[in-house]
């Protein structure tokens, strides 16, 4: 593996992603939803710091993941239709190569969204008074895990669809199923019909209630390592 | 294994077929047929058929973009596999409609793709290469700024900035204006001077003939003749081709 070489195209994956008309509009959309919570946050009267807090949360949450998707996604099926992929292809770099560049180029990519956004409401807090505690930075350094395992499954949906459309629309149907696995799970297992068997089949998915863990981390880093090595093997399959 | 130093390119009974996904069967397309040839270090060998033909599919199997289904192909004497891409350090390419950045200004496209053959940026050659192809004085614009053939010099210029042996060019003229299409043939001419291999498609019989020094024609996925400079010097080009695609098997 050339490290360097994965280095220097995750790298031109990730200016071009901060730079690209989505990410502006992403940015556009975290201001008004950041502006909203300022608005519901008067309401709050006594709680306005909570409230605040979890409007940030949601804000961070949801424009990363839209962020992250729409790149991974957009980024390799445009990458095939414009035949860019050939021009880099046709260079000492293995397809699997490029498959790990562009899935560290959209984590760096989403990690500098998050650092922004971050800033913007550390600014928030303390024009209003309040100081960020250790639990919000411990909850946006899950969320940003739960973004690297959405956007490995991602890469994996869009190196075998190579559609960036099917890809974000399994991917999202991926997030909202890994967000309820473990009540999924919970509900089946009281079933005493046939269902109740299919409870396994939810294990294929990643279980996002598991990031309160240090082992749930762990966990999702290794599943989203899998379904990179997965999506490898998918991507050297395509016809391109 | 060893091969002939004298020659870059090897097919040997070659064939691909591209599988179209039906909804209850897939159907197969064959490319290519069972196709045998050699092109010899330092010559300049044009790929001539209609469109269809199995020409880009010939370009995509010698720079490891897809993979032969039988036969052997060998580039600067390695067989092109899938685990093999170290023989990709000594061939540019360039596909039909190449793609860059928009946002991305001509030498930084240049470095990026400097970088990806192991090279530690070197501004003065990225520079030189630039003034080569005649965008010495964009160096610094943006590419979403550039016409066509403007596009096609920096394609063309990211081709040669590792110092390739072989150039793979897929239909390099394929929509310019003429004296874009001039400018082009030249730096072509020159790359042949300064001793690489090129290999170009077109199913432009006057390009062809003007710069190469044999033409493979190739119809329905197999080659129909192989002719040499010498062969249309005597008789029109346009009617070997015409006459050579015009039969059926």
């Amino acid at each position: 593996m050339k490290i360097r070489s994965i280095k220097n195209i995750a790298m031109e994956f990730a200016k071009e992603s901060t730079g690209s008309k989505f990410s502006y509009i992403v940015f556009f959309f975290v201001i008004i939803l950041l502006y909203f919570s300022l608005i519901i946050s008067i309401m709050a009267v006594q709680e306005e710091k909570k409230v605040l807090s979890d409007f940030f949360i949601a804000t961070t949450h949801l424009s990363l993941f839209i962020f992250a998707i729409f790149s991974m996604s957009v980024g390799i099926s445009s990458d095939i239709e414009t035949k860019r992929i050939y021009m880099i292809l046709s260079r000492p770099i293995k397809r699997y190569e490029y498959l790990i560049a562009r899935a560290i180029g959209v984590y760096f990519s989403s990690f500098l969204l998050l650092v922004l956004i971050t800033l913007l409401c550390v600014i928030i807090f303390v024009i209003k008074g309040y100081f960020i505690d250790f639990v919000y930075l411990r909850t946006l350094f899950l969320i940003f895990i739960k973004i690297i395992n959405i956007t490995s499954l991602t890469l994996l949906f869009v190196s075998i669809t190579s559609s960036a459309f099917t890809s974000i629309a399994i991917s999202v149907m991926m997030w909202f199923v890994a967000n309820f696995v473990s009540e999924l799970k919970f509900a089946l297992s009281k079933s005493d019909s046939f269902l109740a068997y299919t409870k396994y089949f939810l294990y294929i998915f990643p279980d996002f209630s598991l990031t309160s863990t240090l082992w749930g981390n762990l966990y999702l880093i290794i599943y989203s390592f899998f379904i990179i090595i997965l999506a490898s093997y998918f991507f050297n399959k395509m016809e391109i | 294994m060893k091969k002939n130093e004298n020659t870059a390119v090897e097919f040997e009974n070659v064939s691909k077929s591209y599988k179209i996904k039906g909804f209850l069967k897939n159907k197969e397309i064959r490319a290519i047929d069972d196709i045998s040839f050699k092109i010899n270090t330092g010559e300049i060998v044009g790929l001539l058929g209609l469109n269809g033909a199995g020409k880009t599919t010939i370009i995509k199997l010698i720079c490891g973009l897809i993979f032969s289904d039988s036969g052997k192909v060998s580039v600067l004497n390695s067989y092109v596999n899938l685990r093999e891409v170290g023989y990709k350090t000594k061939i540019g390419y360039i596909p039909e409609i190449p793609y860059f950045y928009p946002f991305s200004k001509a030498i930084e496209t240049l470095e990026f793709y400097y970088s990806l053959s192991f090279l530690d940026i070197d501004k003065d050659k990225i520079e030189k290469t630039l003034v080569s192809v005649g965008l010495g004085d964009k160096k610094y614009d943006k590419i979403k700024n550039f016409s066509k053939g403007m596009m096609q010099k920096l394609a063309i210029a990211c081709s040669i900035i590792h110092n390739p042996q072989l150039l793979v060019y897929d239909e390099p003229t394929s929509g310019l204006d003429p004296l874009s299409i001039r400018e082009i043939r030249n730096i072509i001419v020159k790359l042949k001077e300064e001793g690489k291999t090129v290999l170009i498609s077109s199913h432009s019989i006057s390009e062809v003939e003007k710069i190469c020094d044999r033409v493979i024609i190739i119809h329905k996925g197999r080659i129909r003749k192989t002719i040499e400079k010498s062969q249309w010097l005597n008789d029109d080009l346009e009617k070997i081709f015409v006459d050579s695609v015009s039969y059926e098997n």
